[in-house]
C-alpha cells in the first residue's frame, strides 16, 4: 500500500525516531511502513491520521479510486 | 525554505542485506559467546571432578574456548553498535524490547551454564543425559514461570505491531515445521529408516525456523 508518511514527516521536520515515538511504535515499524514493506493496522492508521490532522485516505492509498458500494 | 533535519533512519540505515547480516552476526556472536563459556565451564567441571592436576592441554583448551567466547562477544557487540548507531536513538518501546531480549539472553546463558555444569561433558548441555533434581527443578521453574512473565511483558509493553506481525509469521512457519517435520520423522523411524524422534532436536529446529523468519520479516 502506498502512503505519504515520509512526505508528511519531512514537512514537519521529524525524524523517523520522533514519528515512531509519537505513534508509540519502533523506528523499524515507521521505516517498514514508509517503504511499503508493512501495512499498518487500522488503529495505527487512525493514530497517524489524528497525528497529522488528516483523513486516513489522505495518508494511505490502496490503489482503488472512488467508492465501491456494489 | 524549511531546513530539513539531517539524520533520519532511512537516510543512515544500512542497506537491507547488511541490516539482516548484522542481525545474523549479533545472533551468531551471542550464541558463540554462550557456547564458549559453556565449553570452559564443562572442561573445568569435568577436569576438577576427576581430581586431576592442571595440564598444558587443559590450559590450551580453556584459553582457546575463552578466545572464541571473547571474539564472538566482540563480534556481537560491534554488530549491535553498528546497527543501533545507524538507526539513531531508540524509542521507549524499543528500549523495553532490548531490555527483555537481554534478560532472555542472560537467562539462556544461565540455563546453558547450569546444564553444562550438571552434565558429564562440555557438550552434554544439548544431550538427553539425566539431570540431578537440584538442577532440573530450578531450570524447569525458570522456563515454566519466569519465561512466561517475560513473554507477557514483551508482548504487552515492548513489541509493536510490525514486530508482532513478523513474530506471527515466524510462528506460522514454526508450527508448520512441526506439523510436517515431526510426523515425517516419526513415520521414517517406524519404517526403520531414521533414529527415534528426539524432542529437543525438534524443539531447536522449530526455534531456529521461527527465529530466522521472524528476524527476516522484521528487518527485510
Amino acid at each position: 500500500m502506498k502512503n505519504r508518511l515520509k512526505v508528511l514527516r519531512a514537512e514537519r521536520n521529524w525524524s523517523q525516531a520522533e514519528l515512531a515515538e509519537r505513534l508509540d511504535v519502533s523506528r523499524q515499524a515507521v521505516n517498514a511502513i514508509e517503504t511499503g514493506k508493512y501495512d499498518p493496522s487500522l488503529p495505527l492508521a487512525f493514530r497517524a491520521a489524528r497525528l497529522f490532522g488528516l483523513a486516513i485516505e489522505d495518508i494511505f492509498d490502496d490503489g482503488h479510486e472512488g467508492t465501491d458500494n456494489g | 525554505m524549511m531546513a530539513m533535519k539531517a539524520p533520519t533512519m532511512d537516510d543512515q540505515a544500512p542497506a537491507m542485506g547488511s541490516r539482516i547480516g548484522r542481525v545474523a552476526l549479533i545472533a551468531a556472536g551471542s550464541l558463540g559467546a554462550v557456547f564458549g563459556i559453556g565449553v570452559i565451564t564443562g572442561l573445568l567441571s569435568a577436569h576438577f571432578g576427576r581430581g586431576e592436576s592442571v595440564e598444558f592441554r587443559l590450559v590450551a583448551l580453556v584459553a582457546g574456548a575463552a578466545l572464541f567466547a571473547i571474539g564472538s562477544a566482540w563480534i556481537a557487540y560491534r554488530a549491535t553498535r553498528a546497527l543501533t548507531r545507524a538507526a539513531g536513538a531508540p524509542t521507549a518501546r524499543e528500549r523495553r524490547n532490548r531490555i527483555v531480549l537481554i534478560a532472555c539472553g542472560a537467562l539462556g546463558g544461565i540455563i546453558a551454564m547450569l546444564l553444562t555444569l550438571a552434565g558429564p561433558s562440555p557438550l552434554s548441555a544439548l544431550s538427553n543425559d539425566p539431570l540431578p533434581p537440584a538442577i532440573a527443578v530450578p531450570l524447569a521453574l525458570i522456563v515454566a514461570v519466569l519465561m512466561p512473565v517475560l513473554c507477557l511483558y514483551w508482548h504487552r509493553r515492548a513489541v509493536d505491531e510490525q514486530e508482532e506481525a513478523a513474530y506471527k509469521l515466524g510462528a506460522l512457519f514454526g508450527i508448520y515445521t512441526y506439523f510436517i517435520g515431526a510426523p515425517t520423522w516419526w513415520l521414517l523411524w517406524r519404517g526403520g529408516l531414521a533414529p527415534a524422534p528426539d524432542g529437543i532436536v525438534i524443539y531447536f529446529t522449530i526455534i531456529t525456523v521461527t527465529g530466522a523468519i521472524w528476524l527476516w520479516a522484521k528487518y527485510r
